[in-house]
């Protein structure tokens, strides 16, 4: 008896493993496809292929925290609408998304990032550096939306000195926006410009040629240039 | 005789369901149609990745030029024409185009130099050494393996230009890479980045039909504007 229970455990754990390879597999593949959608004439087939996939494998990979991610990340990116707009759905939708899948995986620092981002959600982004404080883009996210909420000190902090910003989508972004918000002008102006000229190719996170960061530099470097005309034109 | 068919383009006058403005092609201005989908129907161009943006298809009346197999450095993924065979010499993917075999990856690859030139106007500038790696993987499935045969061009299997007079334009009626994965199954047109994106399915059928061939005229309408049978 005890030896017809140990193989029904042993062909039970055989599937389950066989269960997550197949997950891993799936995820592999499209972790590489979203990789290499930046390099793609229309990035958007890509990142729609990998939000519909990811969402389908959720029924069968319930527990792969990669395929969630995948998911999310997708969705962020417009899930096969043009790369750096909403969702067919809107924001409601995709807050949902993010959501629903911090939710699952509370201990998941990029799930968690991407939606502090979404959500603007400042107790998101603390808990996805608690979950790792080294994951880049979780610092990153906190430091915007401290920069919102008028605390550049608080984010000058978080973002510490800066390195591998250039590594990441968003980082020399958020860099600027703390070098405005303390009124080192030239600063910011030079950091904008390094969001146009100076980000490698490779990203920490998957970005399939995402605009928003390069628009948003470029309103930095727009407000750090009206800044400095007006406080050219002050006379004491 | 019969009279040589004509295609008349309205781009916007539908949604997919992502929201976006698609169209159809109309023969000889209807009934008979296909689906279409041309750019973003934003007023302003979206910039876009590598130098390029997105725009509205422009209204206007065009000239198919020949089928072809398109090819640009403009796109890395696009250098190699579709179908084309592949194969790796000491670490080298190379491709077979007229008997000659051309490699892609590389030091001196076609694929290699167009990563460098996406990834200078792309503003985010990658060495000699990750663009030829770049270009190595771009034919290796996720398995390891090499693919056969190149079936990953952005223009997808032919492509016919745009032309304006005698001049070509930047504007292409083409297929998908990942639409033409999906082939003949059911499948929904998204909005392309300024080209006129056809189904696979139906540009086999307009082929077929003496619809798409040098010479064809393709009078593509305002977003705007809507078909109207009364119209003929």
């Amino acid at each position: 008896m005890a030896a017809i229970g140990a193989l029904i455990v042993a062909l039970l754990a055989a599937a389950a493993g066989r269960a997550n390879q197949d997950c891993l597999r799936i995820e592999r593949g499209l972790a590489r496809a979203l990789e290499m959608a930046q390099f793609e004439k229309e990035p958007e087939g890509t990142v729609g292929k990998v939000f519909a996939d990811s969402r389908n494998a959720r029924q069968s990979c319930p527990d792969a925290e990669g395929l969630a991610y995948l998911y999310v990340r997708s969705a962020e990116l417009g899930g096969g609408a043009l790369v750096g707009r909403l969702l067919p759905a809107g924001a409601a939708e995709l807050q949902k998304i993010t959501a629903d899948a911090a939710r699952r995986f509370p201990s998941s620092a990029r799930i968690l990032t991407v939606h502090a981002r979404v959500s603007r959600d400042e107790g998101a982004a603390r808990r996805a550096l608690a979950a790792d404080p080294v994951y880049l883009p979780g610092r990153i996210a906190l430091a915007d939306i401290l920069v919102d909420r008028g605390d550049w000190r608080a984010a000058e902090r978080v973002l510490g000195e800066g390195r591998g910003l250039d590594g990441t989508s968003d980082g020399l972004l958020v860099l600027a926006r703390v070098q405005l918000a303390k009124g080192d002008v030239r600063g910011a102006l030079a950091t904008a410009k390094r969001v146009l000229t100076g980000r490698k190719p490779e990203l920490v996170e998957p970005d399939a040629g995402d605009p928003r960061p390069l628009l948003r530099a470029r309103e930095v470097e727009e407000e750090a240039r009206a800044r400095r005309r007006s406080d050219g034109r002050v006379r004491p | 005789m019969s009279k040589r068919p004509f295609l008349v383009v309205y781009p916007g006058e539908s949604r997919n369901s992502f929201g976006q403005a698609v169209g159809h092609i109309y023969v000889n201005d209807g009934p008979e149609r296909f689906d279409v989908a041309g750019g973003p129907a934003t007023a302003r161009p979206i910039a876009d990745i590598g130098g390029h943006t997105a725009t509205r298809t422009p209204a206007g009346r065009y000239v198919l030029d020949h089928p072809e197999r398109h090819t640009t450095l403009g796109w890395p993924k696009s250098v190699v024409p579709w179908g084309a065979r592949l194969r790796e010499v000491q670490e080298v993917v190379q491709y077979e185009v007229g008997g000659r075999w051309i490699d892609a990856s590389g030091p001196n690859g076609t694929v290699t130099r167009a990563y460098l030139i996406f990834s200078a106007k792309s503003r985010q500038p990658m060495s000699p050494l990750v663009a030829s790696r770049h270009a190595r993987q771009m034919f290796y499935d996720d398995d390891g393996n090499l693919a056969a045969r190149w079936e990953g061009n952005d223009f997808g299997k032919w492509s016919w230009n745009l032309k304006l007079g005698r001049h070509r334009t930047v504007f292409f009626i083409h297929t998908t890479p990942l639409d033409e994965a999906i082939g003949s199954g059911d499948l929904e047109l998204r909005q392309s980045h300024g080209c006129l994106h056809i189904k696979p399915k139906d540009r086999d059928i307009m082929v077929l039909k003496g619809y798409l061939r040098e010479g064809t005229t393709v009078i593509v309408k305002r977003y705007e504007d809507r078909w109207q049978p009364s119209a003929r």
